[in-house]
């Protein structure tokens, strides 16, 4: 049985208006427990209606999200327990930091939960490691760090409900380069030391080149892709027409390659597209 | 007739704290630029490097504690200049949201000239042509909020051009979008400066943007540590990753090469530059 199962689910946009649309459209997907996938498609696509059906905020017009097996829509209860197993992080969620210290924000997922306080205490400081927080901040305010820091403090609220499921989407964006490195390696050590399944809800084909397992690509409201990073950036000309950009070394190689260069396709970081190049300007040999 | 469309020299400035007279420490620390006429400027570096109050500097929105910024030879320090200044100098903010007043596009684009007194009938016609400059003219009869984020910032774009400002501030226009309102967001800044002749001042983290203007200046922690054409920048990305930047996708490739012992000919900081170079190279070794 799948960690999370997707059985033909259809949802609608203003339903039973003259403004209804489609937002997913009979759609079907099986996601495995662990490792980092990563949802893309361009916006309007349909990412981020699909993720909220997965933990329940959304109810489809048709269709089931079976996690365990179990329906998650079962009954009021099940949705309710369900946010719980599968932690939702939103887009810019440092707009939703509120508490008066970064500790109670942080514990604020797992008070929720009635946990004891000793148990909070040691949800709040598993998840202040995972995302690089110490302790010197605890009785800061959220609002006198920076923005990557407070992104960082609102990703571990989440990592403190300890879910079986960690969704983020887009965790890296409007971020500068320093930001965004230090969320993706964050994603990587919490997937290593957890083993817990990661879902990156991204727009960014660089993020999910360094950071994803396995890659589902959505495009008007139906799963275009499912696969590893090679299988599915080796077919880049769909990607473009899907309006997703690959990255820049992927373009690099794809058009050197439609002029008639010998190169492997489905290249996605700078070392493999240097040796790939070498190899051809070398014939194998070293200069 | 004075070349520079903005000049600082030796900018100091701090924000002021919570308590009376408090002044909290310096975030432009003696920031000496001249921005010129008709030119595309990128200002790159990390957040909190003091990038967007250099923007509120250079339209009289804050007015330097220490030495002089001046838009076309106007001190903005003079208070009675503000209007004018500001009739000069049009800003564009990160987020969309944010700075979108009406409920149709059109009339979101008229809300800057309307404030500058512009008669109604050259209102009708200046919105007009500004929402065709930045291919939105099809929507100006649409609800700003129902439009994708590429779509709401050229609408704020068009409002800037809207009021004929000489030089327009974009300040992480393309942070919040994704890369197709990316693409549609920088080819209406590249047409703006290339045809109308607007001084750009683009604020960013995105190397492959700054790649795209006349002259990059490299700010870290409230100085400009760096100021050069692109390809002069870019040459030096151990500075670069000192202060949290970096460099294309394109050069990190040119550079792994020249590490394996290819060196390619030229600059590579673009993908056209890379694959020119690259072709140039292996016709050369074959």
């Amino acid at each position: 049985m799948s960690l999370i199962e997707v059985k033909d689910l259809v949802y609608y946009y203003g339903m039973r208006t003259p403004f209804q649309v489609t937002a997913l459209d009979h759609v079907n997907l099986s996601l495995e427990k662990g490792g980092i996938k990563a949802v893309i498609g361009h916006t309007g696509s349909g990412k981020t209606t699909l993720i909220q059906h997965l933990n329940a905020l959304l109810q489809p017009a048709s269709g089931q999200v079976l996690f365990h097996g179990e329906d998650v829509n079962a009954t009021k209860e099940s949705a309710y327990r369900i946010r719980f197993k599968i932690g939702l992080c939103f887009q810019y969620p440092e707009y939703q930091l509120f508490e008066n210290t970064v500790f109670e924000d942080i514990a604020f997922g797992p008070k929720n939960m009635g946990l004891s306080e000793a148990e909070i205490d040691r949800a709040v400081r598993a998840a202040a490691s995972y995302v690089g927080i110490s302790e010197d901040f605890f009785q800061k305010s959220p609002f006198d760090l920076s923005g990557g820091q407070k992104r960082r403090v609102a990703v571990a609220g989440v990592m403190a409900m300890d879910p079986d499921v960690l969704i983020l989407d887009e965790p890296t964006a409007g971020l500068d380069p320093r930001g965004r490195e230090m969320i993706l390696s964050m994603i990587r050590n919490y997937r290593d030391q957890t083993g817990k399944t990661v879902i990156l809800v991204s727009h960014s084909m660089d993020d999910v080149a360094e950071t994803a397992d396995e890659v589902i690509v959505v495009n008007k409201g139906k799963i275009a892709m499912q696969g590893t990073v090679d299988d599915v950036f080796s077919r880049s000309a769909e990607l473009s027409e899907m309006g997703l950009t690959v990255p820049e070394v992927t373009g690099i190689i794809d058009t050197l390659r439609a002029q008639g260069y010998d190169l492997p396709a489905g290249i996605y970081t700078v070392d493999r597209a240097a040796d790939a190049l070498y190899r051809y300007l070398t014939g194998g040999r070293t200069l | 007739m004075n070349e520079n469309m903005i000049e600082l020299k030796d900018v100091w400035f701090s924000y002021a704290g919570d308590d009376e007279g408090q002044k909290l420490p310096p975030v432009i620390k003696g920031v000496t630029l001249d921005i010129k006429k008709g030119e595309f400027l990128a200002i790159l570096g990390h957040n909190g490097s003091g990038k967007s109050t250099l923007t509120r500097l250079c339209n009289a929105m804050s007015v330097p504690d220490k030495g002089k910024v001046f838009v076309e030879g106007m001190d903005t320090a003079d208070e009675t200049l503000e209007y004018e200044i500001r009739s000069k100098v049009g800003v564009v903010m990160q987020n969309p949201d944010n700075q979108i007043v009406a409920t149709i596009v059109e009339e979101d684009v008229a809300f800057g000239p309307e404030n500058l007194g512009v008669a109604p009938q050259e209102i009708r016609a200046r919105v007009d042509d500004a929402l065709k400059r930045v291919g939105m003219y099809e929507y100006r009869g649409h609800e700003p909020h129902k439009l994708s984020g590429g779509q709401k910032q050229r609408v704020a774009i068009a409002g800037v051009v809207a009021m004929r400002t000489d030089c327009i501030i974009l300040d992480e226009p393309t942070a919040m979008l994704d890369p197709i309102g990316r693409q549609e967001v920088m080819h209406t800044i590249l047409e703006l400066n290339q045809k109308l002749g607007i001084t750009v001042v683009l604020i960013t983290h995105y190397m492959n943007e700054a790649v795209l203007a006349d002259r990059v200046a490299v700010m870290d922690n409230g100085s400009i540590i760096l100021t050069g054409t692109p390809q002069e920048v870019f040459q030096k990305d151990d500075i670069l990753r000192s202060v949290g930047l970096d460099t294309t996708q394109s050069a990190k490739l040119a550079a792994k090469l020249a590490a394996k012992g290819i060196r390619l000919p030229g600059s590579a900081l673009t993908p056209a530059d890379f694959i020119a170079a690259f072709k140039n190279y292996s016709g050369d070794h074959q």
